[in-house]
């Protein structure tokens, strides 16, 4: 190593040390909080024969579901609301100015972290799936926003140029030319945004935005620790089960 | 512009048009030049010499910096964007790599020829009016490859494609087609086939046609009229009959090479 990648190394190591220093961590109370953790987790599950809080599956089931269709329902929309936000933020499709604030809105928009967002929507719109919805479909629309504009600054300009040249508008030269070779990268990114938001309402319910966290966070407050297990175990599965599949059909797209 | 061909006056007339790219290149220098409806013009030089941007200027992708040029009769330096469409919808265009949307089918790809007629509204519920369809697959049918459109553009041999990106400009019932080297990415025995076909088409709708060439021995075997260009500058400008070595010498500003000729038809 040369004199430059012994500095970076230091660099490294000392940005390190201090970010873990303000974490408090220390080896010390790792091991000694150690056995907590499992005496938690044995709480978890059921002991001395008892069974598992069935009674409290119908409410899973509809949290479920509801954490099901705010993922599908803000994916959905998110993605279509940044359909066109390739007109104002690619450099294909934009004017430099234009170009320059479009894409200064789609990064103000990225840079609202949902949970944020969820927190603020639930103190003006109520504790419910709305506010859980809103947030995630912001989150979408920032992330399908931004990769769409990436793609269609990649693609091939020989047939907007075709266009042009036979007296189309702007807009028919997007329409025409860009979006016919953006498609599979457009549903692509929606199931990307899709997978990502499924595992974002499962938590939502934290902060009082609807989904499967409303009972992760009743029954942890209730201190019902085996139907905490039971919520954490049944959205593992389905979460688990939804991102495979989610994964295998965008492999298929592209 | 007026949809009729003006009887008896020139189609195309740069006067004096010079292109400074903003880079600094001259790329055209005062270039004055008239074409009638129906010529086949061939546009020779070596790469960079300005062909290019000679024939992107009568559809003004590339606007000249100074002089003026018009076509039908309208001017196109200041022209506003709503004329310049205008202009653009009776000009076909034909290139290179064809520029053809490789994830759409055959008559979708045809179908953009008919955008300048086509409003907003419809272009975003693809509904394209029964006249266009019908012209979209008679086009298809002179280039002869009918059965070929609902495949997708990019299942297609290099020259089936170029003849959709034909098919395309024909739909736009153009009165000039303009072809930047149209066959460079073809073999030879293909190229000269799309180079008769191109022939034959501006015969029969008396086109006036400019085609970039490189190979020389093609602008003479297929064109009537060839316009040699060198570093910007017009060098040549006669028939395609009748051409001396001298005159080649003149325009690629040495000796005739193998490499400039793309050879016969075995």
């Amino acid at each position: 190593m040369k004199g430059r990648g012994w500095l970076t190394a230091a660099i490294v190591a000392g940005v390190l040390y201090w970010s873990a220093l303000g974490t408090g961590f220390s080896l010390p109370e790792l091991s000694e909080n150690l056995p907590a953790i499992g005496e938690f987790f044995r709480k978890l599950f059921p002991s001395d024969g008892k069974p598992w809080p069935t009674d409290a599956l119908p409410e899973i089931t509809k949290r479920l579901i509801e954490t099901f269709r705010i993922a599908i329902s803000a994916s959905l929309f998110g993605s279509l609301l940044a359909l066109p936000l390739p007109l104002i933020a690619s450099r294909t499709l934009a004017g430099k100015t234009l170009y320059t604030f479009g894409r200064a809105v789609l990064n103000l928009v990225r840079s609202v972290p949902d949970l944020v967002l969820a927190t603020l929507l639930a103190a003006s719109f109520g504790i419910g799936p709305m506010a859980g919805f809103l947030a995630l479909l912001v989150f979408s629309f920032g992330v399908v926003g931004k990769l769409l504009c990436d793609s269609v600054e990649t693609i091939d300009p020989g047939p907007m140029e075709a266009i042009a040249a036979a007296g189309g508008t702007r807009f028919q030269q997007a329409f025409c030319a860009v979006f016919p070779q953006v498609g599979p990268d457009f549903l692509a990114y929606t199931l990307y945004s899709f997978e990502i938001n499924v595992r974002a309402a499962s938590v939502l319910g934290v902060v009082g935005a609807g989904g499967i966290g409303m009972v992760l966070q009743s029954s942890l407050s209730l201190m019902k620790y085996t139907q905490v297990g039971l919520v954490i175990l049944i959205t593992f599965g389905v979460v688990f089960l939804i991102d495979s599949f989610s994964t295998w059909l965008r492999g298929r797209l592209v | 512009m007026s949809d009729a061909v003006r009887v008896g006056e020139p189609l195309v007339v740069f006067k004096d048009v010079g292109v400074t790219y903003p880079n600094g290149h001259q790329a055209l220098k005062n270039v004055s030049l008239s074409f009638a409806p129906g010529e086949f013009v061939a546009v020779v030089g070596l790469s960079g010499a300005g062909k290019s941007t000679l024939i992107r200027c009568i559809n003004r992708l590339v606007t000249p910096t100074t002089g003026s040029l018009q076509v039908n009769g309208v001017e196109l330096v200041g022209l506003d964007d709503a004329g310049l469409r205008r202009v653009r919808s009776r000009v076909g265009m034909i290139f290179q790599n064809y520029n053809l949307v490789r994830r759409k089918s055959v008559l979708k790809n045809v179908l953009d020829g008919r955008l300048a007629h086509l409003p907003t509204w419809k272009t975003l519920l693809g509904l394209y009016p029964k006249e266009d369809i019908a012209l979209a697959k008679a086009s298809l049918a002179r280039v002869g490859i009918s059965e070929k459109e609902s495949v997708r553009a990019d299942q297609l041999s290099g020259g089936q494609q170029q003849r959709v990106a034909i098919a395309r400009a024909l739909s736009q019932q153009p009165m000039i087609l303009l072809a930047d080297e149209p066959v460079a990415s073809l073999d030879p025995p293909t190229a000269h086939q799309v180079m008769r076909d191109l022939r034959n088409l501006a015969r029969e709708e008396n086109l006036l046609t400019l085609i970039n060439l490189h190979f020389i021995d093609m602008a003479q075997e297929y064109a009537d009229r060839v316009i040699g260009l060198r570093a910007g500058e017009l060098v040549y400008d006669g028939p395609a009959k009748g051409m001396e070595e001298a005159d080649f010498e003149r325009i690629y500003n040495r000796k005739i090479r193998p490499d400039d000729l793309r050879g016969a038809v075995e």
